[in-house]
């Protein structure tokens, strides 16, 4: 993980036409809706429901992929359902690494109602008391915030979904020239819009201009604390680059 | 209360196809897309992908992690669907003569035309060049992982990334060059 891995060109490209065109490239993420219509295809190969494969029988070659979509539609639209809500977690998972446009939230924001997203949060087990939380784990506001994947189904929608993606855009492009200002707008993402979808990707920005500002010890604390509140999250492995990056 | 769940530690998932189709769709989609694959197919590539997953999902044997593993077989069912004749002509026709502007590249870059933009940079570098920079660049990927994936010595894959770059940076400027000159014409 720590071999030598170059900086990234969309962040350090001399060439800013460049790293617009890359940026742009990163940011073209599937919806929900994309995904589900997958999965939904998927769903003869899988058996409706993801189980193990047991030695490839009943799953069609490749190359038959169409005919398998067309023999599939029965129990498609509940196949659909639980694809929207997987696709929603994978959306709002894979936010960060690629801030996405305004139009793309909204289109997700459409098909992906809170109730959708009732698989990814777990309620706390009955009979659980207090989580052992560990004593380490600093009180940044930032990151104790709960993400909206591990949200309860809210009738709240978030206060200002395109504002928030503005606000992370524009901490997202400072970063390469201007990390302290980097720093405040993902600061104020973080307050302003505590439960918002672009809430881990407003954090790794956080850490990024940290560590380009020398305050490695506390992009190293934020670090942690991102890694105890978003465990499966993938955006680790951007954090993991970055600390690795910069000694 | 909500916060209990946050801090909760994820259990691993079990390595079934949905758990993988879950945790890594989004951005085998989008490594598709970069690796040449149309707006129009991408659903049935990417549906393609995820049934070659299951179906060896058995075999798999853990050597690498498994984005390495399910990136793997993107590139290779993104690299066959490339050599179809069909598909190759399509993208060479649907792809729209963008050239750079030299205005504020955010402002004046619709994100679709910057894509296509991109696309056509990365149309011109060999499938094997393709998938390291792909895999590198957009995708983040760590290059000792990158080398596994496209399945070629760590070293070759830096020589890869390192000619990538190279052609992409000058293909970038050709096109800026293209853009002010026909400015200047009009």
């Amino acid at each position: 993980m720590t071999d030598d891995n170059p900086d990234r060109l969309h962040e350090t490209s001399e060439d800013p036409e460049l790293r617009a065109l890359l940026g742009a490239g990163r940011r073209e993420l599937p919806d929900a809706q994309q995904l589900g219509a997958v999965l939904a295809k998927l769903g003869p190969t899988l058996g409706g429901g993801g189980n193990p494969p047991g030695g490839g029988g009943g799953v069609a070659p490749p190359g038959k992929a169409a005919a398998v979509t067309k023999s599939a539609w029965v129990g498609v639209a509940k196949l659909a359902a639980v694809a929207v809500g997987v696709g929603a977690a994978v959306w709002g998972a894979q936010r960060l690494t690629a801030h996405s446009d305004p139009s793309t939230d909204a289109a997700v924001a459409t098909v992906a109602p809170a109730s959708a997203r009732a698989p990814e949060a777990p309620a706390p087990p009955p009979g659980t008391t207090e989580p052992a939380v560990p004593s380490s784990v600093p009180s940044a506001p930032s990151v104790a915030a709960k993400p909206r994947a591990l949200s309860a189904p809210s009738s709240s929608a978030p206060p200002d979904p395109e504002a928030e993606v503005k606000l992370v855009e524009r901490a997202q492009d400072a970063l390469a020239t201007d990390p302290a200002t980097a720093y405040r707008l993902a600061e104020e993402s973080a307050r302003r819009f505590p439960h918002g979808d672009n809430r881990q990707e407003a954090e790794v920005i956080a850490i990024a201009a940290l560590l380009a500002t020398n305050r490695r010890a506390a992009a190293e604390e934020r670090a942690r604390t991102f890694r105890t509140a978003y465990p499966a999250s993938t955006h680790l492995r951007r954090i993991d680059t970055l600390l690795a990056q910069r000694p | 209360m909500f916060l209990q769940a946050l801090i909760l530690p994820t259990a691993p998932s079990p390595l079934d196809t949905t758990s993988l189709f879950r945790e890594h769709a989004a951005y085998v989609w989008r490594a598709l897309r970069r690796l040449g694959v149309r707006e129009a197919d991408i659903e049935d590539v990417c549906q393609e992908v995820f049934v070659v997953v299951h179906r060896r999902l058995a075999d798999f044997e853990g050597r690498s992690s498994p984005r390495t593993w399910i990136y793997g077989i993107a590139i290779r069912t993104a690299s066959d669907y490339r050599k179809r004749a069909s598909h190759v002509r399509e993208v060479a026709t649907a792809t729209p003569p963008d050239v750079l502007s030299r205005d504020n590249p955010h402002d004046a870059l619709s994100a679709r035309q910057a894509r296509a933009t991109l696309d056509r940079l990365l149309d011109a570098l060999d499938d094997d060049k393709r998938a390291v920079f792909v895999l590198y660049e957009i995708e983040e990927v760590p290059m000792n992982e990158v080398a596994e994936a496209v399945g070629c010595p760590l070293q070759t894959a830096y020589s890869r990334l390192h000619a990538a770059r190279k052609a992409v940076a000058e293909g970038a400027r050709r096109l800026r060059e293209a853009s002010a000159a026909k400015e200047g014409a009009s």
